[in-house]
């Protein structure tokens, strides 16, 4: 389970002040698949941040299971799974080895590290991509090692931001059924992103970010019906305020 | 444990894929001994100072004392000139002739008048026609000082001045200049040869969007930065021993004592030199990641970084200037290595208190620079220059 | 009458070169504690730096808290500016030479073993800065007028009285302790020593004192102790017969003087029965002056020239000349040696008068005086100073024969007038891990030639008496000679020393 609460944030630089999170809060349950809406620079990149332990909130303080980031932000990692926003690999190294390297960071070994290694490649259906390296891979196989490398050590909590940018129906299609498969499982998936229909389709609980600030929380169905809109793109711009984000 | 293990395995397994970082890495010690051994083979020709010379003579049956005190000097007849050198010095026709009479001129007291012909344009006659004037020169000073002296002269009335030089200079020789540079290549060594894969594995692996990844893994940064230190240090390590076995390999093949210098590296010096040097190394590398770390892109990473090296290259030079050196650079890094490294090269006894001064105060510099940088990666500011 | 003591010791000389160079540096006067200090300096004659130093010692060793005696030396650094191989240190000739004073020309002469090693040049107690015993030549002695054998008990006297220090302290075993301990302070365990003439002594003394201090050794025209220094007339004569023997086998000097020997012995004829007097220009300053021929003067002006190849040259015409009854070449030789030779004549003398002519009995003297040379002039000389030069007893062991086990190079010169082959074979058998090279066409010192110089090194290096390559001695010129007053000239073997020495063009080198 993730909680953000209360979660204020500024970036101070030398001509002006950006206020990036303004007293967010939401609760991502496990067993649910959570989204977060937002338009860019609403703060979703830094929210998630500051569940990962990079950034320090100036005010208030996320839990990941229960454990607050900022004081044990090791502990925290260790039940967190992450895709982020930016990813690379290294290009040296196989993918095996990339998957391997962060299976043993999380402090797996031997057979049984092998073994989930074994098993997310055939999960994620890249068994024949695993003793190549990564150099010259294309966006959805790249996808796919970070994937396995966020997944192998079977975080309880999962977090992604903007996973299916740039990836084609194929590799989305297996995102969404692995994903789905967490949930079955009662993990707790939390995942950003700026496509509606497929926010619409994968998310439990979908979470309208906007200006720092929780905008509207709810189901789907429930956001259109809080706009009174039928489509939730349309929710999505009403319950913002604007349309500027959409735009851009 | 293991996770430092696999970092460190990751580390090395990409810095030994990375052809290029490795080639820049090898290319030092490939480069040195041969670089040492084209400047030795320049030293050699410039000590040894004479090379034959063929000289056309006409007439050398009328001076033979003449031609034999050019003889000593190397100076030869056209004559006998080897078949393979034939040409060229048929080519460069340096002519000297010497007047029938010069045998009765010499016996009259007549000045006698030698004809020395040749291209005094061409470059490399300069040398030849230099020691064959002087040989002349001195062969007739002689036969003066002879002459008035023969005739009840105080000979020293011939030099009413003379000029006692003295020269403030340090004394210093090819030999010394070789030792400081290959104290200085060392050092730059310990200092470049990690270099592409510290910023490789800093700036670079930020700039290809994995950092943040690393970043965001439940392991501490300090451990981080020890397994990208470690690999670095590691490279500049193997690339100085690999230049030091190259070294002693090549020096063999340039016979030093024709320009007076000394040295060997054998198994004892070779001990010691990488005792001064490992701690060098890992200097070098802390200072690389700060720096690289610090730096906006990999592009960025790369000339500041590269700025660093001119620290081990220029102090060396700056003690050597130094007349009353304070104790402090003695123990301090990079001069303390510097000077001892001097006392190796040229056969002192190794001063061990020092050694482990020098060598403690370097880690003790490194480990803080560790610290420091373990620290940065925990800071905002690197996770926000990551987008 | 004052008395001209160059004119006096050249009889007793084993001298191995001369100079007259004097260190510039300034040191402290007094130096209280006994310890080393060393400071870059300038040596007459070197433009680079080099590092200068006294160390005190006992003037007595018996007593060691008593007087002290500051010994002065010189490091010619190595050229490498290493000290990873041993340093040489040279034992200067007389005895009575200033090693300190010979810088310039060890530091050019020795050269290629100054490469790579430092060189340490110590003015032997009595010499030099190390609290000089020297009698003052008065500048009212006219080297042209005055004879040698004009001097005065009275005038030795003189100098006895103002010399300072315990003389009897100033002896070969003293000059070798200090030797050693400049060695110690040094901080050096171990060095090679090179010895030249009377530097041979030197040597054989300190590798019978010191044997672990010595890593090798080189004797280079030796003076075994078992041959006391001044017995030179049966020396001289082979010498010098070879010289005439050269001069006829040479076509050039044969025709020339095909009656040298002859015309030699009108002029030793002539000048016994009565010195000859001439009027010339004097040689430095052009006025007339009168110039005084003894035939002591002449045969020990003949005998110095006979040290080095180069002046060797001259004697031919020398004798030619003055069988003419021109001595205008002789006066140009002794203006040459006008300024001293670099001889601390107290130093000399307190050592040859108590050290080797107690050791030469009578029929020895006689022995030796038969000879077709200078006959006994030498010995005869030296006697008379000796008579009053005050007296001490070298200890028992000073005449032991020395067979100390040290790598060792004996080199000799065939030509040699006072050091001759037979001394350096005597050696040679007394010294069980020795080699005794014998240089052909060379005279007095054989490192005095580029070859024997490499020799040297070569035995440094590697310190195998027996495995050198000694072929370019082969190479050294026969001797040539001067056949007329305007030339034909010597071929000159460094013809730079006539620049760099335009004083001695004589006798210089190494």
């Amino acid at each position: 389970m993730i909680e953000v609460n209360n979660l204020h944030k500024s970036f101070v630089s030398k001509k002006n002040t950006v206020k990036a999170l303004d007293g967010l809060s939401f609760t991502a349950k496990d067993g649910e698949i959570t989204g977060i809406l937002g338009p860019n620079g609403a703060g979703k990149t830094t929210c998630l941040r500051t569940l990962y332990g990079l950034l320090r909130a100036d005010e208030g303080y996320a839990t990941i299971d229960g454990i607050k980031v900022t004081e044990e932000p090791i502990k925290a990692r260790k039940l967190l799974g992450i895709f982020p926003d930016k990813f690379g690999l290294y290009e040296r190294l196989t993918a095996y080895e990339q998957i391997d390297y962060f299976a043993s960071i999380h402090g797996m070994k031997g057979a049984n590290k092998h073994a989930a290694i074994e098993q997310i490649l055939i999960d994620l259906e890249m068994t024949e991509l695993a003793h190549r390296k990564t150099v010259g891979f294309s966006q959805g196989q790249r996808m796919k090692v970070t994937l396995a490398q966020a997944l192998v050590h079977q975080p309880k909590n999962f977090v992604l931001d903007e996973p299916t940018r740039g990836l084609d129906v194929m590799s989305t299609r297996i995102l969404r059924n692995h994903l789905a498969k967490f949930k079955e499982k009662g993990h707790c998936i939390l995942f950003s992103s700026h496509v509606m229909q497929e926010v619409a389709a994968l998310c439990d609980r979908v979470i309208i970010v906007s200006n720092g600030k929780l905008a509207a929380q709810g189901t789907p169905q429930e956001l259109c019906d809080l706009a009174g809109e039928k489509q939730l793109e349309e929710a999505f711009v009403k319950l913002i305020g604007s349309d500027e984000g959409v735009a851009a | 444990m293991m996770q430092l293990k696999a970092l460190m395995v990751k580390e090395f397994k990409e810095a030994f894929r990375d052809r290029r970082a490795l080639m820049v890495a090898m290319s030092m010690a490939l480069l040195m001994p041969v670089m040492i051994m084209v400047m030795l083979k320049v030293a050699i020709k410039e000590a040894v100072d004479n090379p034959a010379v063929y000289v056309k003579y006409s007439g050398e049956q009328h001076a033979p004392k003449l031609i034999e005190a050019l003889k000593d000097e190397n100076i030869l007849s056209f004559s006998d000139v080897p078949k393979d050198e034939e040409r060229n010095w048929n080519e460069r026709n340096i002519e000297l002739t010497i007047p029938d009479t010069f045998a009765a001129d010499m016996a009259a007291g007549k000045p006698i008048e030698l004809t020395l012909r040749a291209d005094y344009n061409e470059k490399s006659l300069s040398t030849p026609i230099r020691r064959i004037k002087d040989v002349v020169n001195q062969h007739s000073l002689a036969i003066g000082y002879k002459r008035l002296l023969v005739r009840g002269v105080d000979i020293k009335l011939l030099q009413p001045i003379k000029l006692l030089e003295q020269d403030t200079a340090l004394p210093s020789s090819n030999a010394m200049m070789i030792t400081l540079i290959l104290g200085v290549y060392l050092m730059m060594a310990a200092f470049m040869s990690g270099l592409p894969v510290a910023i490789d594995s800093s700036a670079g692996e930020r700039e290809r969007n994995v950092l943040e990844m690393l970043l965001c893994q439940p392991v501490s940064t300090l451990k981080i930065v020890l397994a990208k230190l470690s690999c670095a240090s590691s490279i500049s390590i193997i690339s100085i021993i690999l230049m030091l076995v190259l070294t002693s390999i090549a020096m063999n093949f340039v016979d030093l004592t024709k320009i007076g210098a000394t040295f060997s590296i054998d198994a004892q010096t070779f001990v010691i030199l990488l005792l001064l040097l490992i701690p060098i190394c890992f200097l070098a590398a802390s200072l690389q990641l700060l720096f690289a770390f610090q730096a906006k892109s990999f592009k960025e990473a790369q000339s500041t970084v590269t700025m660093l090296i001119m620290a081990p290259s220029f102090i060396p030079f700056a003690l050597m200037m130094m007349d009353d050196k304070p104790a402090w650079v003695e123990w301090m890094p990079i001069s303390g290595q510097s000077l001892l490294m001097e006392d190796v090269f040229k056969g002192l006894p190794i001063d061990w208190n020092a050694l482990l001064f020098t060598s403690v105060a370097t880690i003790v510099l490194t480990v803080g620079l560790v610290l420091i940088l373990a620290k940065r990666l925990t800071s905002e500011k690197v996770v926000m220059s990551l987008s | 009458m004052k008395i001209n003591w160059k004119a006096l010791f050249s009889a007793s000389l084993l001298i191995a070169l001369s100079s007259s160079a004097l260190s510039n540096s300034a040191f402290a006067e007094d130096i209280e504690q006994p310890q080393l200090l060393l400071e870059s300096c300038h040596i007459k004659g070197i433009r680079q730096q080099v590092q200068c130093g006294t160390y005190s010692t006992p003037e007595n060793y018996a007593k060691p808290n008593g007087a002290k005696v500051d010994i002065n030396f010189v490091v010619l650094p190595a050229i490498d500016n290493s000290q990873e191989k041993l340093p040489l240190m040279f034992l200067a000739g007389g005895p009575g030479q200033a090693a300190a004073e010979l810088s310039a020309q060890i530091y050019r002469g020795f050269n290629e073993i100054r490469k790579t090693r430092d060189l340490i040049l110590v003015d032997q107690r009595g010499t030099g800065k190390s609290n000089p015993l020297q009698c003052e030549d008065s500048l009212e002695v006219d080297p042209y007028i005055s004879l040698p054998e004009e001097f005065s008990i009275a005038d030795i006297e003189q100098c006895v009285a103002k010399l300072s220090g315990d003389l009897s302290q100033y002896n070969s075993e003293n000059a070798i302790r200090d030797f050693d301990a400049i060695r110690a302070a040094l901080g050096h365990k171990q060095i090679h020593i090179y010895g030249g003439s009377y530097g041979t002594r030197a040597g054989l003394v300190y590798m019978r004192m010191f044997p672990k201090s010595l890593k090798s050794v080189v004797l280079d025209s030796v003076g075994p102790i078992e041959v006391p220094i001044g017995l030179f007339g049966k020396s001289a004569e082979q010498s010098f017969k070879k010289l005439m023997s050269n001069c006829q086998n040479e076509k050039s000097c044969a025709a020339q003087y095909p009656a040298l020997l002859k015309e030699f012995n009108v002029v030793v004829e002539r000048l016994t029965q009565a010195p000859a007097s001439v009027e010339i220009a004097h040689p430095r300053l052009g006025t007339n002056t009168i110039f005084n021929i003894s035939n002591d003067k002449f045969i020990s002006s003949l005998q110095m020239q006979l040290y080095s190849m180069e002046t060797r040259g001259l004697v031919p015409l020398l004798i030619h000349q003055a069988y003419l009854g021109n001595y205008k070449p002789l006066a140009g030789l002794i203006a040459q040696n006008e300024g001293g030779m670099g001889i601390y004549v107290g130093l000399h003398f307190n050592i040859v008068c108590n050290e080797d002519l107690p050791r030469i009995s009578n029929e020895m003297k006689t022995a030796d005086a038969d000879n077709s040379f200078a006959k006994g002039m030498s010995l005869d000389m030296v006697a008379k100073v000796c008579s009053v030069w005050p007296k001490y007893q070298p200890s028992e062991a000073f005449y032991q024969t020395v067979d100390a086990d040290i790598p060792t190079l004996v080199m000799s010169g065939d030509l040699d007038p006072v050091t001759p082959v037979s001394n350096g074979e005597k050696s040679h058998e007394n010294l069980p891990n020795s080699h005794h090279i014998i240089s052909k066409n060379n005279a007095h010192i054989v490192a005095s030639t580029v070859c024997g110089i490499k020799i040297v090194n070569e035995f440094l290096e590697q310190q195998k008496p027996t495995e050198l390559d000694e072929s370019c001695l082969e190479e050294i010129p026969a001797e040539s000679f001067m056949v007329g007053l305007n030339g034909g000239a010597l071929p000159q073997k460094t013809p730079k020393a006539m620049l760099d020495m335009p004083t001695k063009p004589s006798k210089e080198k190494e």
